[in-house]
């Protein structure tokens, strides 16, 4: 049960992480 | 409060920087450069606060001197500055091609005014520059761009194809064109895929091409030099074929490892492999160099785009074989790990290596059939001879083709190719110039013709005089305005691309979500299901279908027109052609020849047509009238022979009189019949039905009696009657558009068969009946032979010029038909609608593996059918999805152009 929790919360943890990185943190200028 | 009448700043008097006094009034300056400026010649500053002299002065000023009125500006606390530079205020300059009065200048300064963001536009027409201080935040250069572009200016951008290497994606393209669009001064951004080169409009001014360079490379890919033309092509031939050696070499090696990891991976089905490659430390030893030497190139690809917060399909492929693959190395160094929570440990390198082989087995192949869709360029550019046989210092020698120069006599045997474009001086001969018009039938060429570079003399040795060479021939035109044309996108291509952006964040958060809901629900081994869905959901998404389904169509599709004489300007002209519903043909040599013929003879009392057309003609032999030529070039037809007049006398706009052998002949209009005495009586029936079919009569006397008459017109040419009913058949409107009167005009119609004719239209006023035309919602096409066109070619949605390609045409139309014929229109529209036939398959198959196969791949059809997509499977999918498309564009190449 533990191990599930842990994996769900890191999942959505890092689709949370990816969708902010790409589309909505500031876009470094090159 | 006081106005800097130099450069139109609001200033407080008493914290005017610089103040003096004219004419017993006191001016004051926002710095001591304006006063300057102002003393310089104070009459015009105080006379015109015409606009745009003294605000580029303002310009001038900042930049001869921006540091010092900034501090001093600073110091004085000017509002106006201290706004600007709060909000982060940035200037550019653009040059403006295309002013031809101080008005031009306000009209493109109100324009760009009023854009949102714009605090100051300021345009010189003078030094043809705008300069706008804008607001980054709200609006960018591109927006002044399009902005001067609608007031119906240029900006004088200069432009760039910059061959890059390592893009791998339609995610790469839009990487590379974000990083290059946020930098000042790049003005537009084209990446493309299938030729691997971006095309970069920039402003000089603004940003260097090493800045430029600089920038691709920070983004995680390497750029190509940037040499000059000639060495740019084999220099860059030799670095992609050496790179398609290293992968070829990558791929091979990659095979060999990976079959044995494959072999080794699976004991129960390959029980005869020797024990010890069962072994999971083996395994793994095969799998690392495939992982991280064969690999590579996606973690460095994945890496770059990373870091510009962007993903791309490298991202894809690393992020998914590194799960694979560091499972992998977690079962074989802790086995006891998966023992002890009850589950076999398992290894997955069979997946990540096969994996890797695949996606490279496609891109192999895909480089291959990428070579395959410029072949229309390098046929182009291996038409260009290599040497001259040049005459200097009174001798003859063979030097390089580059080393010609303008003016150089060239010497020309048959069977050869002409070096360059010049007019022949000497000599006559005939030239097969079938490879730059599309025309079959040689061409005479007599002294003063003009020759092309690159075309062949076929008989007789000839002299010319050289008068086109290096970049501005007509071969060199042609391939420049190809590459252009292929290196452009078309719009539809900018939907993929955006999707493209979208896509890979999206997949990767959906692969995630497969994870956990197989981790969570999923059968045992449930760690086992979740990682391979992850890895299948992740490789199977793979967007390089999309990247690869317009470009590869759009090159093959302009390559097979330039092959046939039909030189598309680009992606975008390519894709409105499809479109159109009405095509306008300009009469005058483009629908008809342009120069009058004669096509009735009506002879009178007992003459007979020869007897006519040998007086007719010997009395114009003298003349240079284009209806006297049309005459005499009737008569050397029908072979008659001819006499030297004497006693001509041209009566202008009546016709003309001469004695041939010893009798006066008449040559003219009625009126000049009438001012004579003629009586014509007998002719005039006829020249009532002549006149119906809008022909011109020309009426001959031969010894103080009518004799008959010539009946002049311009005719069809040979082909407009069958390209008109092609037109009609692809479900074309076709209009006829003339200065001629509407009689002559609906004579011409009638035998093109067109239904509808806008005559007696004012050159000028062509581009209004274009406008017209639009405004009732119909996408024209304008058929235009050349210059008194051009404008009403770029006010059409395609502007179409047929000819020789001069220029002005070239550059206004969005088409050019080399040969002449009208079947030329027929064949761009069928090409047009064929490529786009091809470019929405491509799109709808990529987008079709793509979206298919991902909820496929993350197990949605397992609780049902119990199938699940082997990541083995999905890279095979992949691969095949871009070499589907990229050949399915490749079929264009066997199209065959009805011309």
């Amino acid at each position: 049960m533990v191990e599930k929790l842990i994996v769900t919360g890191s999942g959505v943890l890092l689709i949370a992480l990816v969708n902010w990185y790409f589309f909505f943190s500031k876009r470094k200028s090159a | 409060m006081a106005k800097d009448l130099v450069c139109g700043m609001e200033v407080m008097e008493e914290d005017a920087a610089a103040s003096t006094e004219y004419k017993g009034k006191k001016y004051y300056f926002c710095a001591k450069t304006c006063k300057q400026k102002f003393d310089e010649d104070p009459e015009k500053y105080i006379l015109g606060e015409k606009g745009t002299e003294e605000k580029s002065i303002k310009r001038e000023m900042e930049a001869d001197d921006g540091k010092d009125r900034e501090t001093e500006a600073d110091e004085k606390g000017m509002p106006e500055h201290e706004k600007s530079r709060d909000l982060k205020s940035e200037r550019i300059d653009l040059p403006i091609v295309g002013m031809s009065c101080a008005s031009c200048a306000s009209t493109i300064q109100r324009n760009l005014s009023k854009i949102k963001g714009v605090e100051k536009a300021n345009v010189n027409f003078a030094t043809s520059k705008a300069s706008v201080l804008y607001q980054p935040q709200f609006v960018t250069p591109e927006d002044f761009i399009s902005s001067v572009r609608k007031s119906g200016y240029e900006v004088g951008t200069a432009s760039i194809e910059i061959p890059i290497q390592g893009m791998q994606c339609a995610s790469c393209v839009q990487n590379i064109e974000k990083t290059l669009l946020i930098k000042k001064g790049v003005t537009k951004a084209s990446v493309n895929l299938a030729t691997e080169r971006a095309k970069v409009e920039y402003l000089p001014s603004e940003i260097s091409l090493v800045e430029i360079k600089n920038v691709i490379e920070q983004a995680g890919y390497k750029v190509l030099d940037i040499p000059s033309e000639e060495e740019l092509g084999d220099a860059e031939r030799r670095t992609r074929e050496r790179e398609y050696k290293k992968l070829r070499l990558k791929f091979f090696a990659g095979l060999f490892l990976g079959l044995i990891i494959f072999l080794g991976s699976m004991p129960d089905l390959f029980p005869w492999i020797p024990d010890f490659l069962n072994n999971f430390f083996v395994l793994w030893i095969l799998a690392t160099p495939v992982q991280f030497w064969i690999g590579w190139q996606f973690y460095r690809g994945a890496w770059g785009a990373f870091r510009h917060r962007n993903a791309d399909m490298n991202t894809l492929i690393a992020v998914g074989t590194s799960a694979a693959y560091l499972y992998s190395v977690t079962a074989t160094l802790f086995p006891s790990f998966f023992e002890s929570g009850g589950m076999k440990p398992e290894v997955y390198f069979d997946t990540s290596a096969m994996i890797i082989i695949l996606i490279l087995f496609g891109r192999l192949l895909e480089a291959r059939a990428k070579g395959q869709t410029s072949e229309a360029i390098k046929k182009l550019v291996g038409l260009q001879p290599k040497t001259a046989r040049v005459l200097r210092d009174g001798k003859e020698a063979d030097i390089p083709v580059e080393e010609v120069l303008v003016g150089e006599v060239i010497i020309v045997r048959p069977g050869e190719k002409i070096p360059v474009d010049g007019v022949v001086q000497e000599g006559k001969s005939t030239a097969d110039e079938s490879m730059i018009t599309g025309e079959s039938m040689p061409v005479r060429k007599e002294v003063g013709d003009e020759v092309i570079g690159a075309t062949i003399n076929k008989t007789g040795s000839f002299r010319f005089q050289a008068k086109k060479v290096g970049k501005d021939t007509a071969l060199a035109q042609i391939v420049k305005l190809v590459q252009d044309a292929q290196g452009s996108k078309a719009p539809i291509q900018r939907l993929a691309d955006v999707i493209a952006g979208y896509f890979v964040p999206i997949v990767i958060s959906i692969a995630i979500a497969t994870f956990v809901i197989w981790f969570n629900f999923g059968p045992t081994p449930a760690l086992t299901f979740a990682l391979l869905n992850f890895v299948a959901v992740m490789i199977i998404a793979c967007p390089c279908a999309l990247g690869l389904a317009t470009p590869t169509a759009v090159m093959v599709g302009t390559g097979k027109g330039a092959e046939n004489g039909i030189l598309i300007k680009g992606g975008e002209s390519l894709e409105m052609a499809h479109k159109l519903t009405t095509i306008v043909f300009d009469k005058t040599g483009t629908l008809t020849k342009g120069e009058p013929e004669v096509t009735d003879i009506a002879p009178l009392n007992s003459y007979s047509d020869t007897e006519i057309l040998k007086f007719a003609a010997s009395a114009e032999r003298s003349s240079e009238h284009p209806l006297g030529e049309a005459i005499i070039k009737k008569a050397e037809e029908r072979q008659v022979s001819l006499h030297d007049p004497r006693q001509f006398n041209a009566v202008e706009g009546h016709g003309i009189e001469a004695i041939v052998e010893g009798i006066p002949v008449l040559l003219g209009n009625l009126k000049f019949m009438k001012d004579r005495k003629i009586e014509i009586k007998g002719l005039i029936e006829k020249t009532e039905s002549l006149a119906k079919e809008g022909k011109t009569p020309i009426y001959v006397a031969i010894d103080g009696l009518a004799a008959g008459l010539i009946a002049v017109a311009d005719t069809l040419k040979e082909n407009s009657v069958q390209a008109v009913a092609k037109l009609k058949e692809l479900g074309l409107e076709v209009i006829m558009l003339t200065g001629d009167d509407r009689r002559t005009a609906e004579a011409i119609a009638r035998k093109a068969a067109i239904d509808r004719v806008l005559s007696e239209v004012l050159p000028e006023d062509k581009v209004l009946e274009i406008k017209r035309l639009q405004s009732e919602g119909k996408k024209v096409a304008m058929v235009g032979d050349g210059i008194n066109d051009a404008p009403a070619l770029a006010q059409a949605d395609v502007g179409i010029a047929i000819g020789s390609g001069t220029d002005v045409a070239m550059e206004a139309s969005d088409i050019t038909l080399i040969k002449g014929d009208l079947q030329g229109v027929v064949a761009a529209i069928e090409l047009s609608r064929r490529t786009f036939r091809v470019i929405k398959q491509n799109l709808f198959w990529a987008f079709f593996y793509n979206t298919a196969g991902i909820p496929i791949a993350a197990g949605i059809l397992y609780p049902f059918f119990g199938i699940l997509l082997n990541p083995i499977l999905a890279s095979a999918a992949m691969a095949f999805s871009s070499v589907s498309v990229v050949s399915n564009s490749l079929r264009l190449r066997r199209m065959k152009l009805r011309i």
